[in-house]
């Protein structure tokens, strides 16, 4: 028999045992840690998608920010600019302003200055002339000179016009006073006779003359009545002369302003040239 | 060659009265011993994270594998049938695996053994029959579609039985003794082959004995799917592509 009905049971009984074992000590274990691993697995999926929701969410959020950012930025760059831009304009117009004010007050210091010196120059020009001019004139004075002097006086009432000459002397007849005749020497008697006898000439009546001497005169020699005077004076030949020499130095004086004029500084010149205008009339 | 050289039954190493400790019940005994040290080496420190030692792994897949097959037979959670069937393939897989161990007899070989699991079918059949169907619609099943079928339904019961033990132990008892036989014509070479080719057969003959066993166990539940199907046709369908 190829049954042995003992090792039947046995074997039965082997692998029920078997069975039990195995469900304790395999199946159940293995079974209980895979279903643990999937729940772990697919919470972890879970925490994943959800964090990679929130992730998502966070870029969008940051890149909407960002987005907003860079817009406010440069909208407060573009500000910046266009302030930088006005301050500079602001600032260039300022500049250039006070560039025109400092030039033209340097040009009017410049024009004054000229102004100041040209006219010292005149002046020193001038006064040096009449004062060489004065003295040469003192020296040559002599007996001779003041004679020719009176001569020359004489001539000169002479060949007045007849009516002008009325006109002076019939002044004179309507006064009480005697005819002045200053003159910057003492005039000799002879040719104090002369004079007299002249002017009572043209006068046609006799008169007394007053002599006085008045040095500043210069070689010169006047006859004044009231309201009239009639002179002969080496003075007015020099005064001739300085004002000959003024109106040249201011001419040449303009020369050199238009030469150094730039259009900004047409109204300085012009204020200038104004004033020298003014100075030449005064 | 006369019967004690066919069955290891006939190896008796201790004997007192009915009770009779022999090769088969010896080696078996050690075939139960390796493979529950093995499990609870395994088992002792399970880890349920992604990082998992390679002996938890190799268990896992083999778990995993005989979960699949039996979803696949049944079409339904397997769950229920693991510890059965898949004692079955691991017992009667180990015992023919380890053939090639010089001196070793494999239990399978013995028709005690195999009668013995075929008995345990047997009974498992009804037992999870009635489990998911109930006494009275179980026994129903037995008289379908008529009264008459009734003693075919029977006798189709013992004969797969007796043919699911037969099947096992002529596979292991004849591979085993081929290869003593072939020993003698040709010793060099050849029984290896055979050998090898024994380790192939064991593998399919403990694959084959567990899945029928699982067909038939699910064959006995079936109406109770089939009264499902009727009631909930898309949830059924559901979970037929599920396991599909």
């Amino acid at each position: 028999m190829l049954i042995d009905w003992f090792t039947v049971i046995a074997q039965i009984i082997n692998f029920l045992i078997l069975v039990a074992l195995l469900k304790y000590f395999l199946y159940g274990r293995i079974l209980k840690a895979m279903e643990e691993r999937e729940k772990k697995i697919a919470l972890r999926l879970e925490e994943a998608e959800e964090q990679k929701k929130e992730a998502t969410n966070a870029a969008e959020s940051l890149r909407r920010k960002n987005l907003e950012i860079e817009a406010k930025s440069q909208k407060i760059f573009s500000q910046a600019v266009q302030e930088a831009e006005d301050r500079r304009n602001e600032l260039i117009e300022a500049a250039r302003t006070e560039a025109a004010d400092l030039k033209s007050r340097w040009q009017d210091s410049i024009q004054r200055e000229k102004e100041g010196f040209l006219r010292n120059l005149r002046e020193m020009a001038g006064s040096q002339v009449y004062a060489i001019a004065r003295r040469a004139f003192k020296d040559l004075a002599d007996a001779d000179l003041e004679d020719q002097v009176v001569t020359a006086f004489i001539k000169h009432i002479r060949q007045m016009p007849q009516d002008e000459s009325q006109n002076i002397f019939t002044s004179f007849k309507n006064t009480v006073d005697d005819l002045v005749i200053r003159s910057a020497f003492e005039i000799s008697p002879p040719k104090q006779k002369e004079l007299t006898q002249t002017l009572s000439e043209i006068i046609n009546e006799a008169i007394q003359i007053q002599y006085e001497t008045a040095p500043e005169l210069i070689l010169g020699i006047e006859l004044k009545t009231p309201g009239r005077k009639i002179a002969w004076s080496l003075e007015d030949y020099i005064r001739n002369l300085e004002e000959a020499a003024g109106q040249a130095l201011e001419s040449k004086g303009r020369i050199i302003d238009e030469k150094n004029a730039s259009p900004i500084e047409m109204k300085t010149e012009k204020e200038g040239s104004e004033k020298d205008n003014d100075d030449g009339s005064a | 060659m006369n019967i004690k050289d066919i069955s290891p039954d006939q190896i008796v190493y201790w004997k007192w009265g009915v009770i009779s400790i022999n090769a088969t019940i010896l080696f078996t005994w050690v075939i139960m011993a390796l493979l529950v040290i093995v499990s609870w080496l395994v088992t002792r420190n399970l880890s349920s994270d992604v990082r998992l030692s390679r002996w938890q792994n190799l268990l896992e897949i083999l778990v995993m594998g005989i979960k699949d097959q039996i979803r696949d037979i049944s079409l339904k959670e397997a769950d229920r049938y693991i510890p059965f069937i898949g004692t079955l393939f691991l017992f009667i897989a180990g015992s023919n695996l380890l053939a090639i161990v010089p001196g070793y007899t494999p239990p399978t070989a013995s028709l005690s053994t195999t009668a013995g699991l075929a008995i345990c079918v047997f009974i498992a059949v009804p037992i999870y029959g009635v489990l998911s169907q109930g006494f009275l619609c179980y026994l129903r099943q037995y008289i379908r579609p008529t009264v008459f079928m009734l003693p075919f339904h029977i006798m189709g019961e013992l004969s797969r039985t007796l043919a699911l033990s037969v099947r096992l132990f002529g596979n292991m008892m004849s591979g085993s003794k081929i290869g003593a036989i072939l020993l003698a014509i040709a010793p060099l070479f050849f029984p290896i082959i055979m050998q090898v080719l024994g380790l192939l057969t064991g593998l399919i003959q403990a694959y084959i004995f567990a899945v029928l066993a699982m067909v038939y166990i699910a064959s006995a539940a079936q109406t109770h799917a089939k009264k499902d199907q009727k009631l909930k046709p898309n949830e059924h369908k559901k979970g037929e592509n599920f396991n599909g």
